[in-house]
């Protein structure tokens, strides 16, 4: 069950890896994957929420394009941990509410720039991943998952009750004040000129640009040698400690690396909600980004990031009434639905049907 | 399309807002010296989702349709759908006691609507009024049945110059310290159930009793149990602990043994909806009520139905009951029963009510400009919801209005509707606070958007 396309993509990166001169060029397929990622994200915003007959018949709006980039972020993240070492985390929820309340009370304290709010609460999750993955890493399988909720689901209380007088409880942090972008651009007004029409906001603008550097940092994570030890980890470990690599620490940094990624998202979705509920650090958090995952499909880049975007449409669109009004109570049901329908029909997700579909047409060659 | 106009407008807006500056200002004087002068609707600049498109005004209905609050929620939306079917076609309340209504839409509009589900939930109920504002355009949301979420709502609706009719929202904080501009609320908050509560239990219980308080752990329970907490303690009765239960807690026999061992004489349950019924059947169902008093501060009629007989002898406070015999009440009785075959409760007629009550605005501001309509609710008196004489305050934006005590009946005299009877109607006059005082005394309104 290895996989093919990064495999193949690992073997023209190898000869270059030496060149630290060289180490922001892209490589490979980068400089595709990351153009295509690019044209996808500009246009995304307009044809979800502007464009003519689409937009229409999508009833996508603005501010949702933006969650969905955010919690695409997670997601990606997440499969890091999930498809590519193969470690299920159950308490994702840690990183990315902690993230949001860092950079929450960050931005009422400190300052409200959207760029010092997104790197204050990163850097608490990255410190927060440390700590956590150092404790539950000890144990695999389902006890890793079990020790990564039960520290997710302290959190949780700590912050519901002991720590309400910074988190404000059940109420949510409600006191986020961001600032303009660079000091010029109010986040929620609008682009200039063209841009306007495609990417709507500076939010979406500034989450978009945040994405795009997430999506090249994964890849780049993926096709290098040390990306290739998290597959041969999962594929099989005893078989990675004979070869004398030390599958505890790379186990660790994988943890590390997703909760990076939660944080960037976690820090975000503050600046987009300018509120952090405290569900944010709940289970159901968890919960929600590993269906996410397993959605879109595990050990693929964008799997986790199209996962997000089914997930989200049913979960504020369907709800809402659309395309029937009648649905709108059977939400929750409709999203079970089309979870256990997706995992039923393409094992692999959705973007492992698309790859599945891609293989047959161009027999297999990429 | 109309998504596109939209999205043209919003972008105007901010280029004004940013640019323009203080020349607002100098529109806010002269709208204010023209003194509701009416007509044009051009001759306001564009705020929110102001001004509509179309000939078609939307309300955007945020309620919640599943978790703990569900029962409530549904009410809610029947009214809330009554009181839409009444702006555009006539009947109900809006031919008899609101004058300022026509019954051919509002304002040469008609009233349409959109509905979301909070599911008992801040961030779902953000994100549903964020869609209803940004992608259907509503020119007011509406809704509730939870504090946290409420305020979790109308803090969005002043950001996004959208006024928000809060429905069923009992928490001192959401016309207190979390108090917006563009926040209204016509139900009464915990400190005016404590003060309508406690003579009652006082004259009831006798003096120099000992309570226990179990409280639902957000902004409405916390607000509840310091309500009754003060008041019960300034008319000489003793608390002997206060404990929180998590929202949507299913088994409270752990709280309720040690509320039952701590010798107290009366029991508060600061619990509502679903939890309130949960809570308040477990403490009949251990024996609770051989010893002690329940007490259910906030109930309604879904609850006291949920609950059955455990809910004989409780006092409690209501928001509103049919039982309540004036024109209005009985009016609105008859027109829901008339379209839905069943009694409503009392998150219903605050439903029904806001709506009317912001459309009402809206035709005495001759626009649905939202800082116009906002100054036309501000210290506006009423007395045509079936609670008597009321003011909705321009210093906190929070209805002074009388406050229903009620008592649960025993089950053999429970009939359909009817699991409470009316102790008293507690005055305005009895109840509330200054504005510098109590809850308000915390409370900074924020900005009309116009300034």
């Amino acid at each position: 069950m290895s996989d093919e396309p990064a495999a193949a993509a690992d073997g023209e990166t190898g000869s270059s890896f030496a060149d630290t001169v060289g180490i922001w060029m892209p490589r490979g397929d980068e400089l595709r994957v990351m153009t295509a990622t690019a044209v996808v994200l500009a246009v995304f915003p307009f044809v979800f929420s502007r464009m003519p007959v689409v937009s229409d018949l999508l009833q996508g709006y603005q501010s949702l394009a933006t969650l969905i980039l955010i919690w695409g972020i997670f997601a990606l993240g997440f499969d890091l941990l999930l498809g590519y070492t193969g470690l299920l985390s159950f308490g994702h929820a840690a990183f990315w509410g902690g993230a949001a309340y860092a950079a929450g009370v960050f931005s009422q304290h400190v300052s409200g720039s959207p760029i010092l709010m997104v790197l204050a609460g990163t850097v608490f999750a990255v410190l927060l991943a440390w700590f956590l993955g150092f404790l539950s890493l000890r144990r695999g399988g389902i006890y890793f998952a079990i020790l990564t909720l039960a520290f997710a689901q302290m959190m949780f209380y700590m912050s519901s009750s002991p720590l309400a007088f910074i988190t404000g409880g059940e109420n949510g942090f409600t006191g986020v004040e961001t600032a303009e972008l660079f000091g010029l651009f109010p986040l929620e007004s609008e682009l200039p000129l063209v841009l306007e029409t495609l990417l709507g906001t500076w939010l979406y603008a500034f989450v978009a640009v945040i994405a795009l550097l997430c999506v090249a940092l994964g890849y780049r994570i993926l096709h290098s040698p040390y990306g290739m030890v998290f597959r041969a980890i999962r594929e099989n470990e005893q078989r990675a400690e004979f070869v004398g690599l030390n599958v505890w620490r790379y186990r660790l940094m994988s943890f590390i690396i997703s909760g990076f990624f939660a944080g960037v998202a976690g820090s975000l979705f503050v600046i987009h909600g300018t509120y952090v509920p405290l569900s944010s650090l709940y289970w159901t958090t968890s919960g929600e980004v590993v269906i996410m995952t397993v959605l879109g499909g595990t050990g693929s880049l964008f799997g986790p990031v199209v996962g997000a975007g089914v997930y989200l449409y049913v979960e504020n669109i369907v709800s809402g009434g659309h395309p029937f009004e009648f649905v709108a109570p059977f939400w929750h049901l409709i999203l079970g639905l089309v979870f256990v329908v997706t995992i039923w029909v393409f094992p692999r997700g959705i973007w492992g049907f698309f790859r599945d579909v891609r293989d047959y047409v161009t027999g297999g060659e990429d | 399309m109309g998504t596109n106009g939209g999205q043209i407008d919003r972008r105007d807006v901010i280029k004004a807002a940013g640019a323009a500056g203080t020349a607002g200002l100098v529109g806010l004087a002269g709208c204010s010296g023209g003194g509701g002068g009416g007509g044009g609707e051009s001759e306001y600049p564009e705020l929110g989702n102001y001004p509509i498109e179309g000939d078609t005004a939307t309300f955007g209905f945020n309620v919640p349709q599943s978790g703990p609050y569900a029962s409530e929620g549904e009410d809610e939306l029947r009214a809330y759908e009554l009181a839409v079917d009444h702006l555009n076609n006539g009947g109900g309340w809006v031919d008899s006691q609101f004058d300022d209504l026509s019954g051919d839409g509002v304002l040469d509009y008609q009233i349409d609507s959109v509905s979301g589900d909070t599911a008992t939930d801040a961030d779902t109920a953000r994100q549903s009024a964020s869609r209803m504002i940004q992608r259907d355009e509503v020119i007011m949301v509406t809704g509730g049945s939870s504090s946290a979420v409420a305020i979790a709502v109308q803090e969005l609706c002043q950001r996004e110059n959208t006024p928000f009719m809060a429905c069923l929202t009992h928490s001192n904080d959401t016309t207190g310290q979390n108090c917006v501009r563009y926040g209204f609320r016509e139900m009464f908050n915990a400190y005016m159930t404590g003060q309508a509560l406690a003579p009652v239990l006082t004259d009831e219980y006798g003096d120099d009793l000992q309570f226990y308080q179990l409280y639902a752990d957000y902004s409405w329970g916390q607000t509840v149990q310091e309500s009754m907490n003060q008041f019960l303690t300034e008319a000489g009765w003793e608390e002997v602990d206060s404990v929180a239960t998590p929202l949507g807690t299913s088994d409270y026999s752990s709280y309720l043994s040690e509320a039952a061992n701590s010798g107290a004489d009366v029991l508060l349950l600061d619990h509502y909806g679903l939890d309130g019924a949960t809570s308040v059947s477990q403490a009949v169902d251990a024996g609770l009520d051989e010893d002690m008093e329940l007490v259910v501060p906030l109930y309604n009629r879904p609850m006291a139905e949920a609950a059955g007989a455990a809910i004989e002898g409780v006092f409690g406070t209501v928001a509103w009951d049919s039982q309540i015999d004036n024109t209005p009440s009985q009016e609105f009785l008859q027109a829901f029963q008339d379209e839905y075959d069943r009694i409503p409760s009392g998150p219903a007629q605050l439903a029904y009510g806001q709506t009317l009550q912001y459309a009402a605005a809206a035709e005495r501001a001759g626009t649905f400009y939202p800082p116009e309509v906002i100054r036309q609710l501000e210290d506006y008196e009423y007395d045509n919801v079936g609670m008597g004489p009321e003011t909705m305050r321009g210093c906190d934006h929070q209805a002074q209005r009388d406050v229903p005590v009620v008592r649960g009946l025993p089950e053999s005299e429970q009939a359909e509707g009817q699991y409470f009877e009316i102790i008293n109607v507690t005055g305005r006059d009895e109840l509330g606070y200054a504005c510098d005082a109590g809850p308000a005394g915390e409370c900074e309104l924020g900005e009309y958007g116009d300034e």
